[in-house]
């Protein structure tokens, strides 16, 4: 298969090729290639490559999988419409 | 790992990344110890904003001078480190909420004497027409100011710059160590000798603060204390959509479209938001930021929100950066208490060299945010001098 063509980041368009680089640059936690390249910052927040990821994470580096976390996710999850969001009331407990 | 340094900073984000690069630019040592990855901190959660007028107060010609180094370093940035940091001048118009006439004013007034740029005035209906997009009606508004293609209305991608100014920084013979705590700093004689971190101590005469919301935290392993103290902050981005001409700014909130269409926006001004240094998000802000979107873009109700994330900056009883050396204790300098500290980082990695360096250059800037500014009170305190 060729790595130049394997969509790893389908939301932000990332090929397994600019993540194996990323990895033998140094950026060697999920965290650190989500910040330097995006994948995971798309509408899916890593659900397609998230496990990917830390796959070729431990291919190319060679770390036990226990010390690749995963990302973290941000609310509100999957993408909602603004319209949705104004119409939340303000519950008691909330800051603001 | 490296023994010894010429200068150690504590701080991996724009600030420390910024002194580093200019360090190693005048071939200085130079150690840069970041706990977890670089810009992991404020640096990588902010708006990467770019603007003249950075603190909600009046202009002198200090902060100008300042305002000004920072606008004209970002705009040669790219060029200077040869890298993209998506570096883009933007097209916005400052839209005027009756009752704000005056503020307005004076701002115009700062850019027209401090910048020399004169923001074009437009009526109402001007606006619908330039960007009908606009909820004119909606926030009553009165008016608005349009910048364009001007360096004192800017932003960058918070990460390629960190990562162009580190890489640079390295290139020149720096060497920066992510996943290293500073655990403690040796003071002998009421000198800095050197830096204890995780992975073993660093010799050293001199020592940057630049830790962000940690400052506090990181002047106390020296013993030194310092009136800054972490500050929540939210923001959110949109899906991406086509690009908009004119972005709309008001004052509640800041924003800006990214390269990629994605519409950012935060609130900077939460006094309620308690001291943590937790960037666990705030439940009710998606509500309250939907409505000012609304307001803003009547018709975006469809367009989805993407993500809400939160970050913690460093603030001072001021509002200003303190920077400089420290009168109690000789070898330790400072570079915290930022808030917009990606807008201003540049202009910081000047100043800080130049004291290092002892150079005359912005010897009046740092003597005026010094930490000796503060009264006794913000400096002697049992515990913490915030609530």
């Amino acid at each position: 298969m060729d790595k130049k063509k394997t969509i790893v980041c389908f939301c932000e368009d990332i090929t397994e090729d600019e993540i194996v680089s990323a990895i033998k640059q140094g950026f060697t936690r999920p965290v650190d290639i989500k910040n330097y390249l995006r994948p995971g910052m798309g509408p899916c927040q890593g659900r397609g490559c998230e496990s990917q990821i830390m796959r070729l994470i431990r291919q190319v580096t060679g770390q036990s999988p226990e010390f690749i976390l995963p990302l973290s996710n941000r609310p509100p999850i999957t993408p909602v419409p603004i319209g949705v969001l104004k119409a939340i009331k303000k519950q008691e407990g909330m800051k603001r | 790992m490296k023994r010894s340094a010429e200068v150690v900073i504590i701080g991996g984000g724009v600030i420390g990344c910024a002194i580093a690069y200019n360090l190693a630019k005048e071939r200085v040592k130079v150690v840069v110890l970041e706990r977890d990855y670089l810009a992991s901190g404020a640096s990588g959660r902010c708006g990467a904003l770019i603007w003249a007028v950075w603190y909600p107060m009046e202009t002198s010609e200090l902060m100008a001078k300042v305002g000004n180094m920072t606008l004209n370093r970002f705009a040669n940035l790219e060029e200077e480190l040869d890298t993209d940091i998506e570096y883009n001048l933007e097209s916005s118009i400052s839209c005027i909420k009756p009752g704000e006439e005056e503020g307005y004013k004076n701002e115009v007034r700062e850019l027209e004497r401090y910048f020399n740029t004169r923001p074009e005035f437009l009526k109402p209906e001007e606006i619908k027409k330039l960007a009908p997009y606009i909820g004119v009606d909606n926030i009553k508004s009165v008016g608005g100011y349009l910048r364009s293609g001007t360096i004192t209305r800017a932003s960058a991608n918070p990460f390629l710059t960190v990562h162009a100014l580190a890489n640079t920084a390295r290139r020149l013979g720096a060497t920066i160590y992510t996943g290293t705590e500073a655990t403690g700093i040796i003071v002998v004689n009421g000198k800095v000798k050197g830096v204890r971190t995780s992975k073993g101590d660093i010799t050293t005469n001199i020592v940057v603060n630049a830790a962000g919301a940690w400052s506090a935290d990181v002047a106390r392993l020296a013993g030194i204390k310092i009136p800054t103290r972490p500050h929540g902050e939210d923001a959110v981005v949109t899906e991406p959509i086509m690009p908009l001409p004119y972005f709309p700014s008001i004052w509640d909130i800041y924003g800006r479209q990214t390269k990629s269409g994605q519409i950012l926006i935060g609130d900077g001004d939460f006094p309620e938001q308690a001291s943590s240094y937790s960037t666990e998000i705030t439940l009710g802000f998606l509500p309250r930021i939907s409505t000012y979107l609304l307001e803003l873009f009547p018709s975006f109700g469809h367009i989805n929100i993407q993500r809400h994330w939160a970050g913690t900056e460093d603030i001072t009883p001021d509002k200003l950066p303190i920077l400089g050396k420290v009168d109690e204790l000789e070898g330790l300098i400072l570079a915290c208490g930022f808030t917009g500290g990606f807008c201003i980082s540049q202009a910081v990695g000047e100043i800080i060299t130049d004291i290092i360096l002892e150079k005359d250059k912005n010897r009046d800037v740092a003597e005026a945010l010094n930490l000796n500014r503060f009264e006794k009170k913000y400096r002697e305190f049992p515990g913490r001098w915030y609530k």
